[in-house]
């Protein structure tokens, strides 16, 4: 018998693809911005109610995440904006080289920025690095404030927390102040907002720092 | 179920090391997995039963060193659970910090080789 030392980490080949991912970015001078959250936590509504405040300066694609159908992928294209559907077929999370495809079959010369929305999940998702240079989660007042600290990995490698649907706060249990606290915690270098998609709030600052984000990715990327 | 992309890089760095070194079968495979990356040990090792028959790997005993997270009290120090951390530690302090590790990482395999005596 022989025993040997192999300390080699398990997610180099994900790493791998996630890295090209990167390549064909830099090629092209695009911004890709990893939108998670648990099913039905608003993430497409966002994707759409912050489009139509972007479009007019940014040129946006989207990469729609779901284990079926295409409706999503439908709402993004009523707002006439390029879209993929990425379908799972079960696979709970997106990988990065789902993504690489995709992105090959969009005009990346006439894009600046391209959102991920990916598969519902607040668990999986967090373990693949998709090549993105911005996490965002999606976070409604509906599921509770103890979601932080349930799903710490998610919560820790998120850039921006979009915390939405604020216009059912009266009706849930939701301490917005909590999830500050335990996100600075988790990462203090984090941004977080609070939106409601229906009543139009919050979007502003939230836009801005989408705007910000994607400037700050194109003059590294020069 | 990220637990089964796991099983499978772990399935294959360990049969790539066991190739190096010309084994003929992995007895042993150790691994350290942080608590970061919520993962359930038992469809881990479920994932890497189904993946791992037929192969050299089959019938390996894996064995797993787990790495907790904490949050801990940035006054007095005290670890508290992931539950209490939303609270008022027992000093006084509401400031709670985070430690966690996403170590996902193939420590080390025991090896058996055609000129193995025994
Ligand atoms: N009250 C309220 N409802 C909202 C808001 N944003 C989204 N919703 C509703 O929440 C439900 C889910 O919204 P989606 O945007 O489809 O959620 P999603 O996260 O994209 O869902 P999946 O892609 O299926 O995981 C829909 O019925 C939306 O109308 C909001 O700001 N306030
Ligand atoms: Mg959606
Ligand atoms: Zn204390």
């Amino acid at each position: 018998m022989m025993r040997i030392e192999v300390l080699k980490r398990l997610q180099e080949q994900s790493e791998a693809e996630a890295d090209e991912v990167r390549q064909v970015l830099a090629q092209n001078r695009v911004t890709l911005i990893n939108v998670m959250g648990s099913p039905g936590s608003g993430k497409t509504t966002l994707l759409e109610a912050t489009l139509k405040r972007l479009t007019t300066d940014l040129k946006c694609a989207v990469l729609e995440g779901d284990l079926a159908t295409l409706q999503d992928a439908e709402r993004i294209a009523d707002l006439g904006v390029p879209v993929a559907q990425l379908l799972t077929e079960g696979g709970c999370h997106l990988k990065p080289n789902l993504v690489h495809s995709a992105l090959l079959r969009l005009d990346l010369s006439a894009i600046d920025c391209v959102f991920v929305e990916n598969v519902g999940n607040l668990v999986c998702p967090a373990n693949f690095d998709l090549g993105e240079h911005t996490r965002v989660v999606v976070l409604s007042v509906a599921e509770g404030d103890d979601k932080t600290s349930k799903y710490p990995y998610m919560f820790k490698q998120a850039d921006a927390v979009v915390v939405s649907k604020l216009d059912l706060l009266p009706l849930c249990r939701f301490d917005p102040a909590r999830t500050r606290r335990e996100m600075h915690a988790l990462n203090p270098k984090a941004a977080v907002f609070e939106i409601s998609a229906v009543q139009e709030t919050g979007l502003e600052a939230w836009v801005r720092w989408v705007h910000h984000a994607v400037e700050q990715c194109s003059t590294g990327l020069r | 179920m990220h637990e089964l992309s796991i099983a499978q890089a772990l399935l294959d760095t360990a049969l790539t090391t066991a190739a190096e070194h010309g084994a003929k079968r992995i007895a042993t495979i150790r691994l350290r997995i942080g608590g970061l990356r919520q993962v359930v040990e038992e469809s881990l090792r479920q994932a890497f039963d189904i993946l791992s028959e037929g192969s050299i790997a089959e019938g390996s005993v894996v064995r797993i060193d787990w790495v907790p997270s904490v949050w801990r009290c940035g006054v007095c120090g005290c670890v508290v659970g992931a539950e209490d951390a939303a609270d008022t530690c027992s000093c006084g302090s509401r400031e709670f910090s985070f430690e966690g590790s996403d170590d996902l990482v193939l420590t080390s395999v025991d090896l058996e080789c055609d000129d193995d005596e025994d």
